[in-house]
């Protein structure tokens, strides 16, 4: 039998004390049927699946980029259905919310004039496009895909640790994820009935193609593309699935062109008109004429096209200025203000620094908070403080004075875990959850979402490009009797 | 169909043509090589064809001085000098399959990426010179894995659009190359002093790998004989009449009006080209006016496919090696 280990000071996803958990109980079980031999094997076969298919991701270094497979972890994080409901509430909530805010900031913002966010904060944003200003989006809607991360604290409470607004990616690895699992450790799934992830695609194809542009005609049905950067993207599996899955062509900045304020693809046939691109490249690149006029991956005067009315480009340009680390202290706020309801999820303390008394506060409590910059991500120019060497700390303080609004500070949180199996032995790792949000006229939340584990012992960045990988997401069904009792009804009735 | 994604199926079953094709003109050469010496004219005339076949003489004087098996076979293999040595190839398959990855099915992509890295893998790495029998073994895998692409795409692939864009790729590298051929070994003539009518065609036969299906049908390996079965045998998958008889049904199936435009842009040619074949007579034409015609039947081979890539908007070539 193998050893595992004591949940310790950690609220840990499986383990209470060295018990597994109720809804943990049965996988726990299986796994004492195998051998560590027998677990070995079967992890070098989902990796050696992942590699096989191309599910990679590219890491940039001195030589150029690698490809390299997001390790997998075959311990799933398994959450129960009445907790999974309240995370699906707060999920649309959120979402909704921000999108109310983001069609605020580009027409009549009132919730500066109302006070209730200081307006410099979005002035400061270099995602924030004044080009955006009064263009009226498909659907009023800004959101397509929303990406949002949560944690647990040490009494597992979920806190939203970040929105990402702009192009969330992974998603494709939430369904692969669950395939491998499916195929290397058919095993575990007997005695669970888990939320099944089939019709999502579906759900997506029509939040999808509801984005129909203003100015398109009634009676034709809209025609959708994802625009990539680009097979060297770091991200481009993630985009070939999606095309594959949603059924639209994959495309690159140089298949499109703008004609007459319409935008085309260009076909074996000549050119053919488009309504709606799912683009997967940053606000920045899209438009040369508009934006960075180095932009090798956008399309001339898709802008001009947008403004027109022609073309639906999702997620909406200018999300950007919604999702960074600053504003991101605001969004119980923006829940209270648009939609007068308390916030479901909570949000992660954080002070804003640009504040004289807060940021005299932050500086000297430094040892106990996370400091991040508000414009970066993926883990980078972030102190976390308890971890942190003398020298660090001077850095980040000399940062912070030189150019305060750029930076935030929050409470370190202990970081829930789950155990991991990796080298033969079983450890507890720390874990997050990025949950999907896809919205068109209705909002779907996809069931579970990619699990991210910091898989280096001991740390806390989950992020695939610093040794991050990823679990399936098993989200449990209400109860078992239900589909026993409604199948009897069934046979009752002489319906079947 | 978007212009660059037919365009990378395009060259995606060039380049592996090409791949299949070299490793097989490659295997040929190195077996042969263990039965001659040297110092024997036959064995560098014989390495001098495969390095114009496969690349090009001249090229590889620049890089190196004189013709030696092992550079040749790191030239032909696996230089980055060379942008149709194997590893080249191989990888603009891949990368062209990664481009066309929803187009074609799954397993085709992962067969083809799967096969790649194993590449990487265990070749490169390898310190060199690397046996004959590792190389041996390589090549065959090299032709092992172009079959299975083969049959799979036979046998799953829907007939539409991306189909016919492959096979349209597949069909014209191969006449080329088969053209190509024939070409060299004639070069190659000119030097010798028997006349042409004497000469033998095994050589050619065994590159073009005809050997097989030539002997069932003939008992001599005259090289004027084995030309014409290269050209005309309506059979043999290489000959370059079975190769165009394939275009022609590619471009029936691409556009169904027989009065378009582009059908006619593209069928005109091909017919005159088909005719020209036919009626070639190797007989009584001298050596020069052999070589002069085969040189135009290439031309018009190349001149071809530029056509089809103006008709169908096709871009450059995305990932060349």
């Amino acid at each position: 039998m193998m050893k595992f280990y004591e949940s310790g000071m950690f609220f840990d996803e499986m383990f209470e004390g060295n018990q597994p958990k109720p809804h943990y109980r049965s996988f726990h079980h299986k796994l004492h049927a195998f051998t560590k031999e027998q677990l070995d094997e079967k992890y070098q076969q989902a990796q050696s699946t992942f590699l096989k298919q191309g599910i990679t991701f590219t890491v940039y270094g001195a030589q150029g980029g690698t490809e390299r497979t997001m390790p997998f972890d075959f311990i799933p994080i398994i959450i129960p259905y009445e907790q999974w409901e309240v995370i699906e509430a707060g999920m649309k909530q959120r979402v909704k919310a921000l999108n109310c805010f983001l069609h605020d900031v580009y027409h009549e913002q009132c919730i500066f004039e109302d006070g209730l966010i200081p307006k410099q904060l979005i002035e400061n944003n270099r995602y924030y496009y004044k080009e955006m200003l009064g263009i009226k989006v498909p659907i009023d809607n800004h959101i397509f895909l929303a990406g949002i991360d949560l944690i647990r604290d040490e009494h597992g409470v979920y806190y939203v640790l970040e929105d990402n607004l702009r192009n969330p990616s992974g998603i494709s690895y939430v369904f692969q994820n669950r395939s491998v699992m499916k195929e290397v450790y058919p095993e575990f799934f007997s005695k669970h009935t888990i939320q099944s992830l089939d019709k999502q695609m579906a759900f997506m194809k029509k939040a999808l193609l509801a984005h129909r542009p203003p100015s398109m005609n009634q009676d034709r049905e809209p025609k959708a593309v994802l625009l990539t950067a680009g097979m060297y993207n770091s991200a481009y599996y993630d985009h070939v699935f999606l095309a594959q899955q949603l059924n639209i062509q994959l495309v690159e900045g140089r298949d499109l062109v703008v004609r007459d304020n319409k935008v085309y693809k260009k076909t074996i046939y000549g050119l053919e008109q488009i309504d709606i691109i799912y683009r997967r490249i940053d606000d920045d690149f899209l438009d040369p004429v508009v934006f960075r006029e180095d932009s090798l991956l956008g399309v001339p005067h898709i802008m001009a096209a947008y403004k027109a009315g022609n073309i639906a480009i999702l997620n909406a340009v200018g999300n950007g200025v919604a999702d960074d680390k600053a504003m991101y202290a605001y969004v119980p706020d923006m829940i209270r203000y648009y939609l007068k309801e308390e916030p479901i999820l909570r949000n992660v303390e954080t002070y804003h620094l640009a504040d004289d008394r807060q940021r005299g506060w932050v500086l000297e409590h430094m040892r106990e908070l996370v400091i991040k910059n508000v414009s970066a991500s993926g883990g980078y120019d972030m102190l976390v403080g308890p971890h942190a060497s003398d020298e660090e700390l001077a850095i980040f303080k000399e940062k912070i004075l030189e150019n305060p609004v750029q930076y935030i500070a929050q409470p370190t949180i202990s970081l829930s875990r789950a155990p991991a199996f990796q080298d033969g032995r079983f450890y507890p790792c720390h874990v997050d959850l990025r949950v999907y949000v896809m919205k068109g006229e209705d909002t779907y939340v996809l069931p579970g979402g990619l699990s991210r584990v910091a898989l280096k012992e001991g740390s806390l960045v989950v992020n695939s490009s610093q040794g991050g990988g990823a679990k399936d997401t098993w989200i449990l069904k209400e109860e078992l009797q239900y589909a026993k009792s409604s199948s009897r009804c069934t046979i009752l009735d002489g319906t079947i | 169909m978007l212009s660059r994604v037919a365009d990378a199926l395009y060259w995606m079953a060039r380049y592996s043509e090409r791949s299949q094709t070299n490793a097989h003109i490659l295997q040929v050469q190195l077996l042969n090589m263990l039965e001659q010496s040297g110092k024997e004219n036959e064995y560098i005339d014989h390495w001098e064809a495969v390095l114009n076949i496969c690349a090009s003489k001249e090229e590889y004087l620049s890089f190196y001085e004189s013709i030696r098996v092992n550079p040749l076979i790191e030239y032909l293999l696996f230089s980055n000098n060379n942008c149709n040595a194997l590893h080249a190839t191989l990888r603009a398959v891949r990368e062209n399959a990664r481009i066309t990855r929803d187009s074609i099915p799954i397993e085709l992509w992962e067969l083809q990426n799967a096969f790649y890295l194993s590449l990487q893998q265990d070749m490169l790495e390898r310190e060199r010179p690397i046996p004959l029998i590792v190389l041996n073994s390589f090549l065959q895998n090299v032709r092992k894995t172009s079959l299975t692409v083969t049959g799979l795409i036979e046998g799953s692939m829907d007939r539409d659009l991306p189909f016919y864009f492959m096979q349209v790729g597949k069909w014209l590298e191969r006449v080329e190359k088969t053209i190509r051929m024939a070409l060299i070994i004639l070069e190659q003539h000119k030097e010798i002093a028997i006349s042409l009518k004497e000469a033998d065609g095994s050589f050619l036969l065994d590159l073009s790998e005809a050997t097989e299906s030539y002997l069932r049908k003939h008992c001599q390996t005259n090289l004027l004989y084995v030309m014409q079965y290269l050209l005309q045998d309506k059979h043999f998958p290489r000959s370059v009449m079975f190769c165009l008889k394939k275009l022609e049904e590619a471009f029936i199936c691409l556009d169904s009006d027989p009065l378009s435009a582009r059908f006619l842009a593209l069928h005109t040619p091909l017919k005159s080209l088909l005719f020209a074949v036919m009626n070639v007579d190797l007989w009584n034409i001298t050596l020069e006016e052999t070589i002069l015609l085969m040189e135009e039947r290439l031309c018009q081979c190349i001149d071809f496919g530029n056509t089809f890539s103006t008709i169908y908007h096709l871009y450059e070539p995305s990932v060349q090696p």
